[in-house]
């Protein structure tokens, strides 16, 4: 196997595809990136199992083959060397970089058979709709991913596709972000998938900003083209939780604040506020809020108040600062709603304005004080 | 003729001595109880071939006169116990009356008494339980017992006794134990000639010194809690003295040295985990309570007592033995850390100057995750890491509380720690300090931060702040656990879990502590749950078993990786507990590795 790259298309196209690779992972495999020759380019793949990645840089290909590289080494040398070409001679598993000014580097690689196939994906569907919208989905819900491995359906954003309607959903449990687009065309696909957090992440920095994603649904799988890259991952196949059915209908309480204002309020209360508990209470007159929090463990405690509109019975509800401002960082506009019911039920907040054709709903549960 | 008799006495005699004498070492026994309660202040013991030739015990206590000496070889015939109230209240160490008419059935005795200072005192030689010949005689007062031929007419239990040495042995033991158990009394014990203890009057320490080694006592964590009407004096081992075999516990009730399996494991629970199974840590413990709460008349040896109230006497022992193990191990840290030439003025520097935290160029990197989550933390991209504080916040914590440590605190367990972790296998915690290094284990010192907080909880009136739950949790119990459930839900409560009954064994869990957004809601109940059947037969009480069963199941994993200010976060906190260097369930936290230490095994060939 040999063949001859330029050092910037390489690097370009292993920062890529580095991105999948494992930080740790007891398989030494995975922290190998499989270069293959293809016609006029070589490919580059890596996987984690879950996700894989393959992107593609152009090459003059003198010799076919295939190798796995580690990762890390590749990287790093590419890092470092000037804008060159490189040749690669591959023999058994020996891999031997030469450039024009005569440096040469040798590494062990690893038989390409170690790794594993790119996933097939049958029965497919594609979809095709705005990266914008994609992007957007992402960077809306991805806070509200649940964290802890074990929770399953709550480690991916829900893809809701339906005929006239494209709904990203995400929750931890203790909040929920659901972002809706009305008027989408869709005739090909009608379903839910759960899509893990390292895909959406991996893909939203590969993405292209304008122009349309392309979506390949398969029964496990799920696949997104750009124009250099393939991502595949698996997909979460467990039950969404109804989420639906926890949004409460009867909310009489509704507050409307500025929330440049209010964020900043939130964050300089939140110092004062326990560190383990992150907890602040926000109490709700006739045109105002006063927000306050009280560290018993460090004796601190904080008060502010901020004029609102405000209709309903007066009352007081406790929210983990950090979540509110987690919130409050994802309503664009100036203005945001606020619906509440009681102090144990969930909070709704909404953008005063929501932008066309699109609904941002954020659900967060209180703390009981 | 009617098939059922009375039996004649001696043959009664020969019945109880099989109860009562065992071995030589019984006589000894039941000879220097007799000598004790006669209020004697020097007793010498003398044994021939492991007692089974001789076995002599000479007091100076008040002796008897001729009938007293003739009646006390009778059955039940005793100068203690005479009403049967006496009973319920008993002093002495005898009080049966039958030790002596026992060994007198299966020996040949000769018993020398004088009760005056006249030096007019008698003899009497008895031979088989029947007298042979009394006598006056000249001695100073007190009683010498000669007890010649042990089992001479009882072939069948002589040939049961074992060799010369191992009754040696047994012997020794008894002595021991009288000896330790009356440090102001003179004890000479001498064996075929030769002398084994030569014991001055003393104090317990010196007297335990005498009669193990040096070393022991140096070891030893010296008790005294008195909780009125109970008083636990005496000393444990330290962990160096755990041993695999039982055999050195001394528990004394009222100056009675008594084996209880109760009170025993109420000290090894003390010790908590850092006892293995069939491990016994070293003690003597003196126990005095009230006569009326302890009844000592269950045992022919009187070796059991049973208490009236055995729990609260459980949890006084296991408290008491709690604390001096604590407190012991805090001093022996600050000796330790006083040790190191230059701590002293490293203290007084760092009192002038507050060092800053020196975060940013000394921290040693150990994994790829700290490297990547810290600048992070300050942009907060919370992604990574949802329910963090920023850098800052915890940078500004951390420093109050070293500054809190440091001027305000007279708290005797802050060793001052230099700013610099790292983790190990995501597990260890390491960190410097003046007099060398400190290793953590995090998930240890997880467990007991979390446990603290739980138990102050459960003190307060009103519950934790709880977060509410967007998807309630049902849980479906057993009957059982659903009744064990519905015995701890206030507690639960208290600490911020919210539930409810939702039809037929079936809770509903709403809301979790607020504190514990990581957790896996529906499980963690299960499991504290489980935990807490299975410390069911633990008598301590439920909020400490809650609260233990909350901090095992929420505390970070081993193989959790940490940033260095997480690491921080999580010392700081643990240096506010209680007691950082035990986890709740008896684990060291805290392993501390001296510069001296070091440098001794880097010196070691």
């Amino acid at each position: 196997m040999k063949f001859t790259v330029s050092k910037n298309d390489l690097y370009q196209s292993l920062q890529k595809v580095s991105k999948v690779t494992p930080v740790r992972s007891t398989l030494p495999i995975l922290s190998c990136i499989l270069m293959t020759t293809k016609k006029d380019s070589l490919c580059l793949r890596s996987t984690d199992l879950e996700i894989t990645m393959e992107t593609y840089c152009n090459a003059d290909i003198i010799e076919e083959g295939s190798i796995a590289v580690p990762g890390r080494i590749i990287l790093d040398i590419a890092a470092e060397l000037p804008e060159t070409d490189l040749t690669f001679f591959i023999k058994d598993e020996t891999i031997e970089i030469k450039t024009p000014l005569g440096g040469e580097y040798k590494i062990a690689g690893r038989s390409s058979s170690e790794f594993s196939a790119a996933p097939l994906i049958d029965d497919s569907t594609t979809i095709l709709f705005s990266a914008e919208k994609f992007q957007r989905i992402v960077d809306k819900t991805i806070f509200s991913v649940s964290h802890n491995e074990m929770r399953g359906a709550l480690n991916g954003v829900l893809f809701q596709f339906s005929k006239n309607q494209l709904r990203g959903v995400a929750t931890d449990g203790h909040k929920l972000v659901q972002l809706t687009y009305e008027n989408f065309k869709n005739n090909t696909l009608e379903r839910d998938i759960i899509i893990p957090v390292k895909f959406l992440n991996v893909s939203v920095s590969n993405l292209q900003k304008t122009g349309d994603v392309r979506f390949k649904v398969g029964k496990n799988h799920v696949m997104l083209e750009t124009e250099e890259s393939i991502i595949y991952t698996r997909i979460i196949e467990e039950r969404f939780p109804d989420y639906e059915s926890v949004i409460p209908i009867k909310n009489p309480n509704k507050v409307l604040v500025d929330i440049d204002d209010f964020l900043s309020s939130v964050k300089r209360i939140s110092i004062f506020a326990n560190k383990n508990t992150h907890q602040i209470a926000l109490t709700f007159s006739e045109n105002k809020v006063i927000l306050s929090a009280e560290d018993i463990e460090t004796a601190s405690t904080a008060k502010e108040e901020l004029p609102i509109i405000y209709e309903g019975e007066p009352m007081t509800i406790g929210y983990n600062a950090e979540y509110l401002k987690d919130v409050f960082r994802h309503l664009d506009g100036d203005k945001a709603k606020i619906y509440l019911n009681t102090p144990l039920s969930a909070g709704l907040f909404y953008p005063e304005e929501q932008k066309e054709e699109e609904h941002l709903l954020i659900l967060l549960m209180p703390i009981r004080l | 003729m009617s098939v059922i008799q009375i039996m004649p006495e001696f043959l009664c005699n020969r019945i109880a001595a099989g109860e009562v004498v065992q071995r030589p070492a019984s006589v000894v026994k039941e000879l220097i109880e007799n000598s004790l309660d006669a209020g004697a202040t020097e007793i010498i013991i003398q044994i021939n071939d492991g007692g089974r030739e001789l076995i002599r015990v000479i007091d100076n206590g008040t002796g008897m006169d001729q009938d007293d000496l003739l009646l006390a070889f009778e059955q039940h015939a005793t100068s203690k116990l005479f009403h049967v109230d006496d009973l319920a209240e008993v002093k002495t160490l005898g009080f049966r009356g039958e030790a002596l008419a026992s060994i007198a059935s299966v020996s040949r005795i000769e018993a020398k008494t004088c009760n005056n200072s006249r030096a007019e005192g008698f003899r009497l030689f008895m031979n088989g339980g029947k007298v042979d010949c009394l006598e006056g005689v000249a001695m100073k007062q007190g009683t010498s017992i000669t007890v010649r031929n042990l089992f001479f007419n009882t072939p069948a239990r002589k040939k049961f006794l074992k060799s010369t040495n191992a009754e040696y042995r047994h012997c020794v033991e008894i002595v021991r134990r009288f000896a330790i158990s009356r440090p102001s009394v003179r004890f000479h014990f001498t064996a075929d000639e030769r002398e084994v203890y030569r014991l001055p009057p003393e104090d317990l320490s010196s007297r335990l010194r005498r009669i193990f080694s040096p070393r022991v006592m140096e070891n030893c964590i010296a008790i005294h809690q008195e909780e009125p009407p109970l008083t636990l004096v005496g000393f444990m081992g330290a962990r160096d003295l755990v041993r695999r075999k039982s055999g050195e516990q001394y528990f004394y009730v009222n100056g009675r040295l008594v084996t209880d399996r109760l009170m025993n494991s109420a000290v090894y629970s003390a010790y908590g985990a850092s006892l293995d199974k069939g491990e016994f840590p070293f003690f003597v413990l003196f126990l005095t309570l009230p006569l009326k709460e302890v009844d000592v008349n269950v045992h022919p040896a009187k070796t059991e007592v049973k208490f009236k109230n055995e729990w609260i006497i459980y949890q006084f022992i296991r408290q008491s033995c709690e604390q001096a193990l604590k407190h012991w191990l805090v001093e022996t840290d600050r000796k330790e850390t006083s040790l190191t030439s230059n701590f002293q003025e490293a203290e007084f520097q760092s009192l002038k100057t507050p060092a800053l935290p020196r975060l940013e160029g000394e921290q040693l990197t150990f994994s790829d995750t700290s490297k990547n989550s810290e600048p992070q933390a300050g942009s907060k991209t919370s992604f990574e890491q949802p329910s963090m504080l920023s850098l800052d916040d915890r940078i500004r914590r951390f420093e109050k509380s070293i500054s809190d440590e440091m001027f305000y605190s007279d708290e005797p367990h802050s060793i001052t720690i230099e700013r610099n972790f790292w983790q190990a296998h995501g597990k260890y915690i390491f960190t410097q300090i003046s007099s060398g290094i400190v290793i953590i284990d995090q998930r240890a010192a997880h467990t007991r931060i979390l446990y603290d907080r739980a138990l102050k909880s459960l003190q307060q009136i009103s519950a934790s702040a709880s977060q509410q739950l967007l998807f309630p949790i049902s849980l479906e119990l057993s009957p059982d656990d659903y009744s064990l459930l519905l015995e701890i839900i206030p507690s639960l409560e208290k600490l911020g879990f919210s539930m409810r009954e939702f039809g037929k064994y079936t809770i509903l869990l709403e809301a979790i502590p607020a504190d514990l957004h990581w957790l896996e809601e529906g499980k963690v109940v299960m499991q504290i749950l489980d935990d807490y059947k299975a410390s069911r037969r633990l008598h301590n009480p439920i909020s400490e078993k809650v609260a233990n069963s909350y901090a095992e199941r929420a505390a970070i994993r081993r193989g959790e990786i940490m940033t260095p200010a997480e690491m921080q976060r999580l010392t700081d906190e643990l240096f506010q507990t209680d007691n950082p260097y035990m986890s709740p369930s008896g684990k060291p936290i805290i392993i501390q590795l001296t510069l001296n230490e070091l440098k001794r095994r880097f010196e070691e060939r």
